[in-house]
């Protein structure tokens, strides 16, 4: 407590980059610089709301009324704040402004998803050049089926060496594998891809990290993708905490903003996921299917329009699945995938939530739900 | 018509391209590397003239129906061979491609006056600011500035501050960066960097060095400038002994942390004065915020890193900026 009683006459401001978002029973403090979060009390978030800088010792005293339970309580905010480096001292406390939360990408879209079994044709080439000319920078490929190394470069890699989208994300079977030299080399090869994530893996294993730019990663995940039914799982293990995110979030849906995707038999979609086509890669371009109406309807549904998520403390770092939702008559309900509780603040297991049932049944879900939890 | 000065490698200008290319904008983009010709520049009576360029043998630009231009980086380069159609022997030659290059040159100044001419962002006549002129400007604008010296002796630099005051001491125009392969193929970096003097080391006279005194500052401001519109972004420093003098020497352990800032409008206005004086649209400003709140001018850059202030704070400069260019030609 020494540093608080140093700077408890100096005058405070809260980091810009520290933002206090409430939640039903607890808030959580995000810090965008720093890409982590922590929990805090909502009694907090109400001190920090309403006296983003001051002097800590004028406002224990307007708070306490001298009472020592809450003198304590509030110096040990104070002292959790400046330990983490929330709050700074200043003389110049007008200078610092708060972070505005303006999003915008110059493109089209931003990413975008392929996926690929068995049955499916497509062309790599044509498709990111379609891709390339929206503006789209990101691409997920997720196979449903196996390919070798050697395959892979001759399909995707090779022809799109000159292409300018910046990161491929691959997903593909473990049963691909074989040994880890060939995918190796495929990442040295081909620096735009960003990860292979191979699934159904015996355990969880990163075999070689992201090199100096950011790229090539490999891994193995214990997870089966097995279709597209297996997407839109909220778990807080993928949170996203970065200022582009925080601020997209703000206005837009986490997931479908600015996406495209290919599902596997060719339908043009916002997520392979989803019901909707609008149009087919044979004879449907990308920027085709893009201008049809409906086609970008849930790109402005961000959290503070979906029931339960308007309330929880997550709602800005969280993903959205708007393909799968607890009432698929109701365009803002909660996603289906997420056991989360704001009320309770407990992670439950959704696939067994009894309120739960119907709807997945609905998506026909029943297989793969039987299937995980015979895994567990 | 949109035409665009820069060099190859610059990642700025790409993050502005994106922009205008998503809005559909016509840009012409000249890179410093690339080879201009001159096609036809006739300047007839009438107040009528053409100026058409090549591009690197292949892209027409025709200069005069350019509405704007944003000048980022580097020249128009007009190429010259040092080649004749018949053989002439050496000092003649060379005296011959002198005059030709002298030839060249008259007409890059004249598609220089033509561009300057035009609405822009920043020229190629101002891409290089003297940091003495502007640092006397500012104090004569009111400006607070450092006190500085430049000197050759030791004696004068003991008189100015005398053996107390800390100063640090700083390139007088640019600062110097050299990369070098050593021996055993490692690379090797030479750099200029704001450095604390320790004047005990100083011998009685030496080579022109610049001496500012050292200010205890609170945060290091950077101000993103654009047609009096100010985005400013404070970097604060002074917790961390590392990167007390200069910021630049970036702290991989604790970064500093940068946020968002407004600064006094009194500052606003001479930092604008500043920049109308010295006809700069455009630029990066370095400012101290100092532990009584004073804000003590330190230098401009015309070419500022856009996303250096543009990501930490979100401000989008990037989209602004391109915007700006989009108004030029509606
Ligand atoms: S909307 Fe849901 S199913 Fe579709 S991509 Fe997003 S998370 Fe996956
Ligand atoms: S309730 Fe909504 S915001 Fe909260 S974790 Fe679940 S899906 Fe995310």
């Amino acid at each position: 407590m020494k540093k608080l009683e140093a700077n408890s006459n100096e005058i405070y401001v809260l980091n810009p980059t520290a933002i206090p978002v409430k939640g039903l029973s607890r808030s959580i403090l995000c810090d965008i610089e720093r890409h982590v979060y922590t929990l805090i009390p909502n009694a907090l978030y109400e001190l920090l709301r309403e006296n983003r800088t001051g002097i800590i010792s004028e406002v224990i005293y307007r708070y306490s009324n001298k009472d020592e339970l809450i003198t304590k309580t509030i110096e040990e905010y104070f002292d959790f704040l400046i330990q983490g480096d929330y709050i700074f001292f200043t003389n110049s406390p007008d200078l610092f402004q708060p972070l505005e939360f303006e999003w915008d990408y110059p493109a089209k879209i931003t990413n975008a998803i392929i996926d690929v079994n068995d049955f499916t044709d497509v062309n790599f080439e044509e498709i990111l050049s379609q891709l390339e000319s929206l503006g789209c920078y990101a691409i997920q490929i997720r196979l449903y089926c196996q390919m070798a190394a050697s395959e892979m470069a001759k399909k995707i890699f090779e022809p799109t060496k000159k292409s300018k989208i910046q990161a491929i994300e691959i997903v593909l079977p473990f049963a691909s594998f074989c040994e880890l030299d060939s995918w190796s080399k495929l990442t040295d090869l081909y620096t735009r891809i960003k990860y292979l994530q191979f699934y159904n893996a015996p355990k969880y294993e990163i075999l070689q990290e992201f090199g100096y730019n950011g790229m090539g990663l490999i891994y193995l995940i214990k997870d089966n993708i097995e279709n597209e039914k297996c997407c839109g799982v909220v778990h807080s293990q993928y949170f996203t905490l970065n200022i582009s995110s925080y601020t997209e979030a703000q206005h837009h849906n986490t997931c479908l903003n600015r996406k495209i995707s290919i599902d596997t038999h060719g339908n043009i979609k916002n997520c392979p996921s989803m019901k909707e086509s609008y149009g087919n890669i044979r004879d449907t371009t990308l920027r085709e299917a893009l201008g049809k109406p409906g086609f970008k309807k849930y790109w402005n549904i961000n959290k503070d329009q979906i029931e339960v998520c308007k309330d929880c403390e997550f709602r800005y770092i969280c993903t959205d699945c708007r393909a799968y939702i607890e009432d698929p008559e109701n365009i803002h309900s909660k996603p289906l995938k997420c056991g989360y509780n704001p009320f309770t603040c407990e992670w439950e297991e959704w696939s067994t939530n009894p309120l739960k049932q119907k709807a997945i049944e609905h998506y026909g879900l029943e297989e793969l739900v039987k299937k995980e939890e015979k895994a567990m | 018509m949109l035409l665009i000065l820069s060099q190859e490698n610059d990642v700025s200008t790409v993050h502005i391209l994106q922009w205008l290319i998503h809005w559909g904008v016509p840009f012409f983009r000249i890179n410093e590397e690339d080879n201009i010709s001159v096609d036809t520049l006739s300047i007839g009576p009438n107040n009528c003239r053409e100026i058409i360029l090549m591009k690197n043998g292949k892209h027409r630009l025709v200069l005069n129906e350019l509405k704007a231009c944003w000048y980022r980086r580097g020249a128009v380069h007009l190429r010259i061979k040092n080649q004749f159609p018949i053989e002439i022997e050496k000092p003649l030659s060379e005296r011959v491609f002198t005059h030709m290059k002298a030839e060249a040159r008259a007409c890059e100044d004249y598609i220089n006056f033509i561009i300057e001419s035009l609405p822009r962002i920043n020229t190629y006549n101002r891409r290089d600011v003297n940091k003495l002129i502007i640092l006397d400007i500012a104090s004569r604008i009111g400006l607070k500035i450092p006190k500085t010296l430049v000197t050759t002796k030791k004696e004068i630099y003991l008189s100015t501050f005398g053996n107390n005051q800390k100063t640090i001491t700083k390139s007088i125009h640019t600062g110097f960066d050299y990369m070098r392969v050593n021996d055993e193929g490692k690379e090797e970096r030479y750099s200029t960097y704001t450095e604390v003097l320790d004047f005990l080391n100083l011998p009685n006279s030496f080579f022109p060095s610049k001496f500012q005194e050292k200010i205890e500052k609170e945060a290091d401001i950077r101000v993103f400038y654009l047609f009096g519109d100010f985005y400013t972004m404070a970097i604060m420093s002074q917790d961390n002994p590392q990167t007390s003098t200069d910021f630049r020497k970036y702290d991989n352990i604790k970064p500093n942390r940068r946020f968002p800032a407004k600064l006094p409008f009194e500052v606003e206005q001479k930092l604008d004065s500043l920049m109308r004086a010295i006809e700069l649209e455009s630029g990066s400003i370095d400012l101290i915020l100092t532990k009584d709140g004073e804000f003590i001018f330190l230098e401009v850059n015309p070419v500022g890193q856009f996303n250096m202030v543009s990501v930490p704070c979100n401000y989008n400069l990037e989209k602004i900026f391109a915007h700006k260019l989009k108004t030029f030609l509606s």
